[in-house]
């Protein structure tokens, strides 16, 4: 028995090691002194080069200790994505004495943290006549972007909206006339069609997809279409349950279903590939994808210097806002989501944390990390400069579809909901010929219920 | 019959004599022992009783019940129970740890064991070099090489002459089988191997002289003397595949769908994807409860030779 027990030891040691890094745990290395500060930021996801964030939190650090040199400031830089930078957020607060002050963070997040108790409401700061004129420039819709309850729980640094982008000389190759502006969502299947008969062998549209791309591919794939369809809510927030069926949904549905049956899109593994948010820009800059559901970062990597460099882009890529369905009112739709900064509710020096806010929300910081991450700067005198529509190709366009942008719903089970429409749409991708409609909306169904239970979702009957 | 004798009853000229063939405790042993059990409390079993605890509770990563987390009782196994992507997440592990582990590496490193036998000494060594090159290869690296392998357009479509088809989409699950078995066999040669060695010659040439066929020696005389390294291999491959996480995460991330969402795949989706720390937990139980499974029955095939031993 002795054996056995050896055997079962060995085996089972592997898989506790597994459970026990599900049960907690995780390094310590952000923590507030009593006196000091500190402040988690992505290095790796949010600008468009590690280097380019190294340098940009090593000068804010130095603009900090010059003003400030009484209160010392901690930067703990996190690599990966962004869903990397939240896991081990969540893991750093379990413990106060590991928490960070200041954290950087998608706003997609930010529900997540505050139902969890993890941030402080910044009501106080941003609040009457002494709210920082970078809050008070911000548009209402991007102010309430992390506002949850009447509570303001961050305050947004850059945001991220969509558009199609398209490669101009790929589509006069197909016969379509410039400027190529869509009114509808078929105008768009059209133009993919007419590109796919002209040159089989190039990818005629990118619409994102896969489980991998996480809340960024609805950002910047199917929920352009969601909110631009005759049903335009993920979440009812009346009933409190997520739309799993509707006519709007199943026509959004049916756009990925045509996209996979017509061979106009990508090839599966490159769609499904958790680099593939990165693709659709190098892609068209090589001549291999003719129209992309887009985000306004993409023109940024073919700046010189970056990525993918294309001189010629400004006279060989066009950008449109993403039609409504059948072009109803208004016209024109777009997800919006960004990056925010928050204060940790054990954070124990929080009037320092916000003065840094303030601080990392300067004219001159919100510019040069919209700059560097293919941001709209939130505050719209920053947003409207001449040097930020000179910074890349189509800025301003981008600035004015956030005008009109959907931001996501602010709950706590957003991610089920990702996974839920990121498998259904990549379920096209993968069974091109088989998948119905009806059988992706089932499976977002069972997707959402068995996390959340029956009780959570719901069907719309009617367009709305 | 044992009689059970006090050892201070073991006399030598009057002077009572500790016994030789019974051991007596001694109390310095505890201090000795201490390191060792100091670290296996702390990393072993407090951890476990720990994991044991949460997955009674609906603790999240982030959520509600992040901090204030309550005991379910039994819910997360109850709805274990009912979560089909659960049941069939224990069928592909199953599959990958039997088809992908047990089977191929052992069948694939015996066969590379027994050519490295018959070859020249500098084929084998040129063959068992980039064999195991894959072995050492860090395991993200092999990952992203049957990534590009395997998609549209890959070395794999190109060989079977339909460069269009997408195999790591169309048949996920083989595909990442294919690539832990090309990982792990050079592991299973090294140990394979080492055992061929250990095969006295002078059996198999008796085999010979009997008019035995390469087959019937290797079937009827070779493995049966192989049997415990064999069974000793099959059980660190299954040790090694049971809870493998980064290969398939790299290569998948469990999908498209769940399609490869083995269970410590599916493990992490619902603890850092979905927050449920809880859920997530209890399929780290459910995993060790697999794991002790395939444990036993590696014990009860093991237990000829270790009686033998005795």
């Amino acid at each position: 028995m002795r054996f056995n027990r050896i055997r079962v030891t060995l085996t089972a040691s592997c898989v506790i090691a597994a459970a026990v890094a599900v049960a907690g745990g995780g390094a310590a290395s952000a923590s507030n002194s009593k006196k000091g500060i500190s402040v988690l930021y992505s290095y790796n996801y949010v600008q468009d080069t590690d280097a380019l964030a190294n340098a940009w939190w090593k000068s804010v650090e130095n603009q900090w200790k010059t003003a400030n040199p009484s209160t010392p400031l901690t930067p703990v830089g996190v690599g990966g994505t962004d869903i990397d930078e939240m896991n081990k957020a969540a893991i750093l607060f379990r413990s106060p004495s590991t928490t960070p002050c200041v954290i950087q963070m998608p706003t997609t997040y930010v529900g997540e943290f505050a139902s969890s108790g993890y941030l402080a409401s910044l009501n106080s700061y941003v609040s009457g006549s002494s709210a920082p004129a970078f809050w008070t420039g911000m548009p209402k819709a991007v102010q309430e972007m992390s506002t949850i309850g009447g509570k303001v729980y961050a305050v947004n640094l850059g945001n991220t909206d969509g558009g199609i982008v398209y490669n101009k000389l790929m589509l006069e190759k197909a016969g379509i006339k410039m400027p190529w502006v869509p009114k509808t969502w078929a105008d768009i299947i059209a133009a993919a069609k007419a590109v796919h008969k002209a040159e089989p062998k190039v990818y005629a549209l990118w619409a994102e997809t896969g489980v991998a791309s996480g809340p960024t591919g609805i950002l910047q794939g199917v929920g352009n279409l969601i909110f631009g369809s005759t049903n335009p809510q993920m979440f009812d927030s009346k009933t409190g349950k997520w739309v799993v069926d509707s006519p709007g949904l199943a026509a959004t549905l049916k756009f990925y279903q045509t996209v996979a049956k017509d061979g106009l899109g990508a090839p599966v593994s490159q769609l499904l590939n958790a680099d593939s948010l990165a693709e659709p820009p190098a892609l068209m800059q090589k001549g291999k994808l003719a129209i992309s559901f887009g985000a306004n970062w993409f023109p940024s990597t073919w700046l010189p210097g970056s990525a993918e460099p294309w001189p010629a882009a400004s006279k060989d890529v066009g950008a449109a806002p993403m039609p409504t369905e059948n072009g109803q009112a208004p016209g024109i739709a777009s997800t919006i989501g960004g990056w925010a900064y928050a204060i940790s509710a054990t954070c124990t020096n929080k009037a320092s944390a916000f003065k840094f806010i303030t601080l990392l929300e300067s004219p001159a910081n919100q510019l040069s990390m919209a700059t560097e991450s293919g941001f709209i700067p939130p505050d719209t005198s920053v947003a409207t400069s001449k040097a930020f529509d000179t910074s890349s190709l189509f800025q301003l366009q981008f600035s004015r579809y956030a005008a009109i942008g959907t931001p996501f719903p602010n709950n706590a089970n957003f991610t089920v909901y990702t996974r839920a429409i990121n498998t259904a749409t990549e379920d096209f991708a993968i069974n091109p010929n088989t998948e119905t409609v009806s059988s992706a909306l089932s499976t977002m169904k069972s997707l959402i219920t068995q996390q959340l239970g029956s009780n959570s979702v719901e069907t719309i009957k009617s367009s709305g | 019959m044992t009689a059970v004798h006090d050892a201070s009853e073991l006399q030598f000229d009057g002077i009572p004599v500790d016994r030789a063939d019974i051991k007596k405790f001694k109390w310095s042993s505890i201090l000795w022992l201490s390191p060792a059990g100091i670290l296996v409390m702390a990393l072993f079993v407090l951890p476990t009783i720990y994991a044991l605890y949460i997955g009674f509770t609906n603790m999240q990563l982030l959520g509600p019940f992040a901090q204030h987390l309550s005991f379910t009782g039994l819910s997360n196994f109850d709805r274990m129970i009912h979560d089909p992507v659960f049941w069939s997440s224990v069928k592909m592990t199953l599959v990958f740890v039997i088809g992908s582990g047990i089977i191929a590496q052992t069948v694939l490193g015996f066969a590379l064991a027994l050519l490295g036998q018959r070859a020249k000494i500098s084929l084998r060594a040129t063959v068992g070099s980039i064999v195991i090159l894959a072995w050492v290869l860090p395991e993200i690296t092999v990952a992203f090489i049957w990534y590009a392998f395997g998609q549209a357009g890959g070395t794999l479509s190109e060989l079977i002459a339909r460069p269009g088809d997408d195999l790591l989409a169309t048949v996920p699950l083989l595909i990442v089988c294919v690539a832990n078995a090309w990982r792990g066999t050079a592991f299973s040669m090294l140990i394979l191997s080492a055992g061929l060695r250990n095969v006295p010659a002078e059996v198999d040439e008796a085999a010979q002289l009997e008019g035995a066929s390469y087959w019937q020696r290797l079937w009827r005389v070779t493995i049966p003397i192989m049997r415990s390294t064999i069974m000793v291999n099959m059980l660190l491959i299954t040790i090694g595949t049971i809870s493998d996480f980064t290969l398939i995460w790299a290569m998948t991330q469990g999908g498209p769908g769940n399609e490869t969402a083995i269970l410590p795949v599916y493990m992490y989706i619902q603890a850092f994807q979905f927050n449920d720390l809880g859920y997530g937990t209890a399929i780290a139980l459910a995993l060790i409860v697999v794991g002790a499974l395939l444990s036993i029955i590696y014990v009860r095939q093991l237990r000829p030779e270790l009686k033998k031993a005795q």
